[in-house]
């Protein structure tokens, strides 16, 4: 397994657009963790201002409301994540480098894995980056700390990795399975923004909840704050555990699929 | 002495309804440098991308070294198939490395083999900037990462001008010496002629003529002779069972044999019959000849 993360690392390390892209998620993310509280009181001022009812003072980032919170804000761009693994996994097919690669002595089962690595790598430096920005601006905003509130919500990172994972694994079954990238770019983002919010629209809640990317957006609910309860509405707040079940399948089933359209597949 | 590294048997492979290959069966023994010669479209990559399980045959098996085919073979095989195929945007030096951790061996050899084909200055040059002729050799040496037992080449001179095709020849012919066995696929039949030991013809996905290249070049032997008296000689000559047909061509007789004869043989037979031959040679038809032949016959 190392052996096969070494082999990826190499492909990407010296690329100058898998820095880049990373680069571009890098600084959008850790700019909405640190400026999203900023954006949302300049709306709570306007809020105070227009409504008789007195709105209480909360931060997003105390302790250990921030990691729902972070997650919740964050999770909206793992697209980028998906779109990184996807021009990845189309470009050995560009290059021919996946027959070169199974020529050389790789197993179909092999490649496969390494690009399931991959998208894993990724998926856990996306929640590397939620972790130490959540540890900076929670002792940053929190007035005092104790180890338990730190760690209180820190299964909310575990739901961020794996709607993360689980939308990668999508984006690199999508790759396989079209190996054009600008293609596979367009009918991806397509079903991921346009087609599902249309079958989400059409189906029963019952049959829409298992959606994949719906899925994936239920695990980590909308931050249930104290402006909220306020309004009697209520949100979860904790993980969704059926969703992770649904969210585990999915992921499996990706990777399941893509070995079955590469164990015949001619390259 | 026979050693197979590589059994095929019966081997298919249709794309859609084109038949690619049919009923295709070869043996390669070890230390052979075999030939897959045939025209454009015949089936040639088909056969080796099957064998490096790029390519998933309809029907047929094909064993590598005694047993089922598994991607560790892969890694004692090294193989250039087609285009040089690299990452545009790595160095020589990184590709190669993506390769050894492929083939699981040392980077030590990297160095050694880009040596050899002369890219060694230009190492760390992106795969990008290298000549048509410089990607080839890169696939060369790519292809000789992890001392491959065998080495599958598949068109290696493509595209490439002179200088370059003598070049990758001789590397062939050295890589060869060292006992390596390698598989050559090529539509050119003097590459195959300068460079193999063994030859197998192949046309429209169909197996021709299989052997070793000296076999099949005096299979279709034929003798020039002249004696004092040609008349006599023309006479004695169509006696032989083994003489299909005599021709004239200047001053001398062309004998055209059905089965391969020694000289010496029909020297002897000759003078019991009170002939004395001035000249005698063998003629040996080009391999070009035989694989147009072949072919003609086949497209009849």
């Amino acid at each position: 397994m190392l052996r096969l993360i070494k082999i990826d690392f190499k492909k990407y390390a010296n690329s100058r657009t898998f820095w880049v892209l990373l680069l571009i998620y890098f600084v959008l993310i850790v700019a909405v963790f640190f400026f999203s509280e900023k954006v949302l009181n300049l709306f709570l001022e306007n809020a105070k201002s227009t409504t008789p009812v007195p709105v209480p003072n909360f931060s997003l980032y105390s302790f250990p409301h921030i990691w729902q919170n972070m997650a919740f804000f964050g999770g909206g761009f793992k697209i980028l994540i998906a779109l990184i693994v996807l021009i990845f996994v189309t470009s050995e097919f560009s290059y021919k480098t996946i027959r070169q690669n199974i020529m050389n002595g790789m197993s179909r089962e092999e490649f496969l894995l390494s690009k399931v690595l991959f998208s894993g790598l990724l998926s856990l430096s996306a929640t590397l980056i939620l972790f130490f920005s959540g540890l900076v601006l929670g002792f940053g905003h929190t007035n005092e700390v104790s180890i338990s509130m730190v760690f209180g919500k820190i299964d909310f990172l575990a739901a961020y990795f794996l709607e993360i994972f689980t939308l990668s694994l999508m984006a690199m079954f999508v790759g396989f399975l079209l190996r054009q990238s600008g293609l596979a770019i367009i009918l991806f983002a397509l079903y991921y923004i346009v087609l599902e919010t249309i079958l989400a629209a059409i189906l029963p809640d019952e049959v829409s909840i298992f959606l994949p990317v719906e899925s994936m957006s239920n695990l980590i609910d909308f931050p249930n704050s104290e402006l909220l309860k306020m309004f009697n509405v209520n949100f979860s707040e904790v993980v969704s555990v059926p969703d992770v079940f649904i969210c585990s399948f999915w992921s499996i089933f990706f990777i399941g699929i893509t070995y079955l359209l590469l164990r015949n597949r001619d390259f | 002495m026979n050693n197979p590294i590589l059994e095929i048997k019966h081997l298919r492979k249709t794309y859609g309804r084109l038949l690619a290959l049919e009923d295709f069966s070869l043996q390669v023994n070890k230390g052979e440098v075999f030939g897959i010669l045939g025209p454009n479209g015949s089936g040639k990559t088909t056969t080796l991308g099957i064998l490096l399980d790029i390519i998933k045959c309809d029907s047929g098996q094909y064993s590598w070294f005694g047993s089922e085919p598994f991607s560790n073979q892969r890694l004692r095989i090294g193989a250039l198939l087609e285009q040089p195929v690299f990452y545009p945007y790595l160095s020589a030096v990184k590709n190669l490395e993506i390769i050894a951790d492929i083939k699981k061996v040392s980077y030590d050899q990297i160095d050694v083999q880009l040596e050899k084909v002369g890219l060694i200055d230009r190492k760390h040059s992106k795969f990008k900037t290298y000549s048509l002729g410089m990607k080839q050799k890169l696939a060369i040496a790519a292809s000789m990462i992890g001392d491959p037992e065998v080495l599958i080449l598949d068109e290696p001179t493509n595209g490439l001008d002179p200088k370059s095709i003598a070049e990758i020849r001789d590397m062939i012919i050295e890589i060869a010496d060292r006992g390596i066995t390698v598989l050559l696929a090529s539509h050119l039949l003097d590459e195959v002629q300068k460079v193999c030991t063994h030859v197998a013809i192949l046309n429209k996905g169909k197996l021709l003529h299989n052997g070793p290249v000296d076999e099949v070049l005096s299979s279709s032997a034929m003798l020039e002779l002249r004696a004092d008296d040609m008349v006599a000689l023309k006479q004695q000559l169509q006696q032989l069972d083994f003489v299909d047909e005599v021709l004239e061509e200047g001053t001398i007789w062309i004998a055209k044999l059905n089965e391969e004869k020694d000289p010496a043989t029909v020297s002897k037979l000759l003078a019991q019959q009170g002939i004395y031959l001035t000249h005698l040679a063998v003629r040996k038809k080009s391999l070009e000849k035989y694989f147009l032949e072949l072919l003609s016959d086949n497209n009849a």
